[in-house]
């Protein structure tokens, strides 16, 4: 990989905090990660365990209340961080698009298919009326919308869930960005056509070339997508590392409790589903030590409690953060 | 849809039709005699019975009623007791500045509510904030009458820059068109404001803004679209209101509109007037928020589906 | 008199004013009063008429349909006042001057001959005939017209000649001149044809009538008006209902003239030189209507209410000064008016001792209706209340709705109202308490005073003044109602209108002389 061209995403100690009661609570606590143009990066994790607000730091769309900081957050070597209102909506579709969780919720109900991706169109590419029509109808063509001239018309009410999604596919796509960022894209579909979605995704991001981050809770769909797989916990990354390897060589308890209680591991077809005991934490619950430790089979007492792991090295391209791992290896986490 | 309004149409007519015939009956039955009122002080007894045979007030409830809802079939409203004219020219006299007046208050304190309570949710801090938590309050609590007399002694009185009252060219309706508005506009930038809020707390704003949409164009047309649905029926309400009340305006300022007319006919128990003014408000009410409903499907469509 | 034109007509008023005894009289000169002597003189040079004179008036007109005779509404009869001429005409004083006809003769209470101008037109072009006049006096004497009450019934017109009448009344009619400088003259096309009614006010006066809009009533200056166009081009009558609103209109100079306004709009213009106050009143006044079918039938209850009331006091604060209480029964401006002997001063212990001798010793409930039709009534409804309860007579007061009011008032013992003379003549207001009228409105007959009532209508003018006493004594005397004050119509006028008069009357016939300045 060193030889590969410079990152376009470089994301270093990212945090995403809120007020609360008890203060300032993290969200995200620390993240950090790359990515290149044409890669992909699964970002897996129960829900509320920030990844979501992750990406949405990536768009400045996190809310308003919210405090984000990074070491470094910059796309294609500029910082985000720094960038003003007109800064971020130049970027915003045109370079970093994203395809949200319920396409039911996040396609106005009261907008035309239509207008909804051509004004995307307009605001960032331009162009007269015809040619905003004709790349409005080719990116809901690219989606794979089917009869996109008649049927563009539509409000999103008036379509299923899968022609929904393709939609905001189609939005995403318009304005031919660099990175997509699909946030649970294909969560509420139901299995096949989750299949022709995460199919649709991968070809579009072989045939144009774009960095893709994939935000799921589903490791068996981790493995359709490839690249990176960062497995976060309580706002943080636990483990990281290429999808094959994580997956088959899980280190994180966590990880391991996530595959064991996923339908859809080949490899643990015969051995029963065990969810994973207890509830994730709230924001800030796990601060100040290992964050999965009260869920943890084989948390260490004292260490767990107090001091939150650091990153141990597995290969050149896979590590994680476990107080048990860093001491006793893979047998401790067994 | 139009099997829909044909059928809330049919419906409307009946009620206005039940409100007719109970104003025709409760007139009746409640103090005030009609002749007695239209005659001059102290007349004599047998002029009085001369106008009662005139007004038909000697026949038999029934036979009025009768009557009565057999001119309503061929459109003819009878004739005013006040007046001595055709009701329904004292109507078509009086209720075109009255729909002037409403539509104008109705204008203003929707653009004002639009436009303010948008700006308000958009920047929860902002002085746009703050300006329509106050106009709210303002319009709450100062009733029209009193707003009324301020504008027009500050206006009219002291100013001079516009007319105290009556009705003579756009100018004279300023004053009463915006002390009108102030005093439906709380609802309404109440109501809009709330919408707005949670409209874009809304995952189809964050996917807007992730989209680089301009701003003002998510609150006024993204956001607006929706937020606007809680307003109509708002609207339909004020409707009522502004065609029914706008009395105590038209009062203050010396505006001859429905409402002064229905005030007149009421004092001289004008049973006709009262009858045509009745007829002709509550149809307005009932076809204007019939139109709502049309408004509302025109611009669901999630309400478009549910119907067809 | 052909060439009796406009300033000729002023200047006998100016005139007449120095007459007063023959003023007070009125008749008394078998008249030749249209003096021919000035006529031609031409005061002012005749320019067009320029300007618009707006009057703001508490009530509109009482309907839309423009017949004079058909009732007594403010605003009918200042339209009408202006819109169409009488035989003869009220000046400021209350003196009688030319109008449709030049000269007259009051030859005995029956019969009146009198000479008609030849020169008079209606606004549609039409000459006023003898025919017309003939038509408009005798329909009130056949008709159960509403203003019939000005005159007599049998009244009628014996054409003689174009230009000379007679107008006879079968039963004797002293009075017979108010009378005919009240009955407005109309186009027998529309006597014959009441629906033309309908279409607006039609007559021979200065101004013409141009439309009704529902608020206001707009009057065009007649350029062809046989006494000269009047100045002012254009008068509208205009109706606001609210009272602020209508001081507001005045102080904002949307209106020039506000006619009968209240003590409360006067203090609003209080050292303001930019308006002044007129008092010129028709005779008019507050009573507290009495129903003789209950407690007050009984004499000694009334004049014990007389004593227990403090008329002065009412008129003195709530009232604040503007209405003089009159010591007779009829108002203090009314012609012939009189202070009588008999004082109802205010004495509650007297009060308690008529009521002891009454019929009712042991105490009397009284119901009482107040409104608002009459200025203030609620407040001094109160008072009157408190007063009697002070005597010992226990007061049920309800409060109704003017409507409800107006409908029902003769169902309650005591309930205030107005009294006022349209013709400037007290036979109107003495006439309230005769015939039907009086049973419909007091519950009140009595044979000897329809003969005192009779006897003064019957009157000549040499017996007028002891026929009228007469009669205003009896009722006072008998205190019939509760006389409770004299009801002054004030205007207030802006200082725009230049040469603005009132006649004692409800119109407004003297505005063809004012003009508009500034």
């Amino acid at each position: 990989m060193s030889d590969s061209p410079k990152p376009v995403l470089e994301v270093e100690n990212l945090s995403v905090r809120f007020p609360s009661q008890r203060g300032e609570v993290a969200v995200v606590d620390g993240l950090s990660f790359q990515l290149r143009a044409g890669e992909s990066l699964v970002i897996a994790g129960e829900s509320g365990s920030g990844k979501s607000m992750a990406c949405r730091t990536l768009l400045g769309i996190t809310p308003d209340s919210s405090r984000v900081d990074a070491d470094r957050l910059d796309w294609k070597g500029q910082g985000l961080l720094a960038l003003d209102r007109a800064g971020w909506n130049a970027l915003r579709g045109a370079e970093i698009a994203m395809i949200f969780q319920d396409p039911a919720a996040a396609l106005n109900p009261l907008i035309t298919v239509e207008t909804l991706i051509s004004d995307a169109i307009r605001q960032h590419r331009g162009g007269t009326r015809a040619e905003v029509r004709a790349r409005t109808i080719e990116a809901l063509s690219r989606a794979g919308f089917p009869e996109p001239e008649f049927r563009m018309k539509a409000f999103p009410g008036e379509l299923s869930g899968g022609l929904r999604q393709r939609v905001a596919i189609a939005l995403a796509l318009s304005c031919e960005p660099s990175l997509i960022i699909a946030d649970e894209a294909t969560t509420n579909l139901d299995v096949s056509i989750q299949a022709q979605i995460v199919e649709l995704l991968r070809f579009l991001q072989a045939d144009l070339g774009l960095a893709l981050i994939f935000v799921t809770h589903d490791l068996g769909l981790a493995r359709e997508i490839g690249g990176d797989l960062m497995v976060m916990y309580a706002g943080q990354a636990v483990e990281y590392g290429r999808v094959p390897e994580v997956l088959e060589d899980p280190c994180h308890p966590y990880t391991r409790g996530l595959l064991r209680s996923a339908p859809t591991m080949a490899s643990d077809r015969n051995t029963p589903l065990q969810p994973i005991p207890g509830t994730a934490p709230r924001p800030g619950e796990a601060a100040g030590g290992a964050p999965f430790r009260a869920r943890c089979p084989v948390a260490m007492e004292r260490l767990c409690e107090r001091e939150n792991p650091g990153w141990t090295r597995v290969s050149d391209t896979h590590r994680v953060a476990c107080h048990r791992f860093a001491a006793e290896g893979r047998g401790g986490v067994q | 849809m139009w099997s829909y309004a044909f059928r809330r149409l049919l419906q409307s007519a009946m009620i206005v039709l039940i409100i007719v015939v109970s104003v025709f009956i409760v007139m009746r039955l409640s103090a005030g005699d009609p002749a007695r009122l239209r005659a001059p002080v102290f007349a004599r007894p047998d002029v009085i019975e001369q106008y009662r045979r005139d007004f038909g007030l000697d026949r038999s409830l029934f036979e009025q009623l009768g009557s009565f809802l057999g001119g309503l079939l061929r459109g003819d409203f009878g004739t005013s007791f006040r007046f001595q004219a055709p009701v329904t020219d004292l109507i078509m006299e009086a209720l075109p500045r009255t729909l002037l007046l409403a539509g104008c208050s109705l204008a203003i304190s929707l653009s004002v509510a639009v436009v303010l309570g948008s700006l308000a949710a958009m920047r929860p801090r902002s002085i746009w904030s703050w300006l329509s938590g106050a106009l709210a309050a303002f319009g709450q609590s100062a009733p029209v009458f009193w707003t009324g007399a301020v504008m027009v002694i500050v206006f009219a009185v002291i100013l001079g820059w516009l007319p105290p009252g009556g009705y003579n060219g756009a100018s004279s309706l300023v004053l009463p068109a915006i002390a009108i508005s102030l005093s439906i506009l709380p609802t309404q930038l109440r109501v809009l404001r709330a919408a707005m809020e949670s409209t874009l707390q809304e995952e189809y704003i964050a996917t807007a803004r992730a989209f680089g949409i301009n701003q003002w164009r998510i609150t006024f047309v993204y956001a607006l679209k929706n937020a606007i649905l809680p307003l109509l029926t708002v609207v339909g309400v004020d409707v009522g209101y502004l065609l029914g009340g706008v009395i105590v305006a038209e009062v203050v300022f010396a505006f001859p509109g429905i409402g002064e007319l229905a005030l007149t006919a009421l004092k001289s128990r004008d049973y006709p007037l009262i009858q045509g003014i009745t007829i002709v408000t509550a149809s307005a009410f009932v076809v204007v928020n019939l139109l709502i409903d049309m408004i509302y499907f025109w611009v669901d469509p999630r309400i478009r589906q549910e119907h067809s | 008199m052909n060439e009796h034109d406009k300033t000729g007509r002023l200047q006998d008023m100016r005139r007449r004013s120095f007459m007063k005894a023959a003023a007070a009289a009125g008749l008394s000169l078998p008249a030749t009063i249209g003096l021919s002597s000035v006529a031609g003189l031409r005061a002012f040079a005749q320019g067009t008429a320029t300007g618009t004179l707006t009057f703001g008036n508490a009530e509109p007109p009482t309907s839309n349909y423009w017949d004079p005779a058909a009732g007594f509404g403010l605003v009918d009869e200042q339209v009408a006042s202006l819109v169409h001429d009488t035989l003869v005409a009220f000046d400021e004083k209350g003196a009688l001057t030319p109008c449709l006809a030049t000269e007259w003769t009051f030859v005995n209470p029956q019969l009146v001959t009198l000479t008609l101008r030849s020169d008079a037109t209606f606004h549609d072009g039409t000459p006023v005939t003898a025919e017309d006049v003939k038509a408009s006096i005798d329909r009130l004497g056949d008709g159960a017209l509403p203003q019939s009450m000005v005159a007599t019934p049998g009244i009628n017109v014996t054409i003689v000649s174009p230009t000379e009448i007679e107008v006879n009344s079968p039963q004797a009619f002293g009075v017979v001149m108010s009378a005919l400088a009240f009955i407005k003259v109309l186009p027998k096309a529309n006597i014959a044809n009441p629906d033309n009614f309908a279409n607006g006010a039609l007559g021979s006066g200065p101004y013409r009538f141009v439309s009704y809009n529902g608020t206001d009533v707009t009057l065009e200056a007649n350029p062809d008006y046989w006494g000269g166009a009047p100045n002012i081009a254009t008068v509208i009558f205009r109706y606001i209902e609210d009272a602020q609103a209508r001081i507001n209109a005045l102080l904002s100079g949307q209106v020039d003239i506000l006619t009968r306004v209240s003590s409360e709009d006067i203090a609003r213009i209080e050292g303001n030189d930019a308006f002044y106050t007129t008092t010129v009143s028709p005779p008019a006044q507050i009573v507290g209507i009495y129903q003789h079918n209950g407690p007050l039938g009984d004499l000694k209850v009334r004049q014990a209410v007389a004593h227990a009331i403090d008329r002065e006091g009412i008129a003195a604060s709530l009232m604040r000064g503007l209405n003089p209480v009159a010591q007779s029964s009829i108002p203090t401006n009314a012609p012939y008016y009189e202070e009588l002997e008999t004082r109802f001063e205010y004495d509650p212990e007297k009060a308690r001792a008529l009521l002891a001798e009454s019929g009712y010793p042991d105490g009397v409930t009284l119901r009482m209706s107040t409104s608002t039709l009459v200025p203030n009534q609620i407040e001094i409804d109160q008072v009157i209340a408190a007063s009697l309860q002070q005597v010992g007579i226990t007061v049920e007061v309800e409060r109704l709705e003017v409507g409800a009011f107006r409908s029902s008032y003769n169902t309650y013992d005591i309930s205030l109202n107005t009294l006022a003379s349209f013709n400037n003549d007290p036979d109107f207001i003495l006439g309230f308490y005769t015939g039907g009228t009086a049973e419909a409105v007091f519950h009140y007959s009595d044979a000897e005073y329809e003969a005192l009532h009779a006897a003064q209508r019957a009157a000549g003018p040499d017996e007028r003044q002891q026929a009228v006493t007469a009669a205003a004594r009896y009722l006072w005397e008998n205190q019939v109602t509760l006389y409770l004050s004299d009801e002054v119509w004030y205007s207030i006028v802006s200082k725009r209108v230049e040469g603005y008069a009132r006649a004692p009357l409800v119109g407004e016939p003297l505005v063809s002389d004012a003009r508009i300045v500034g």
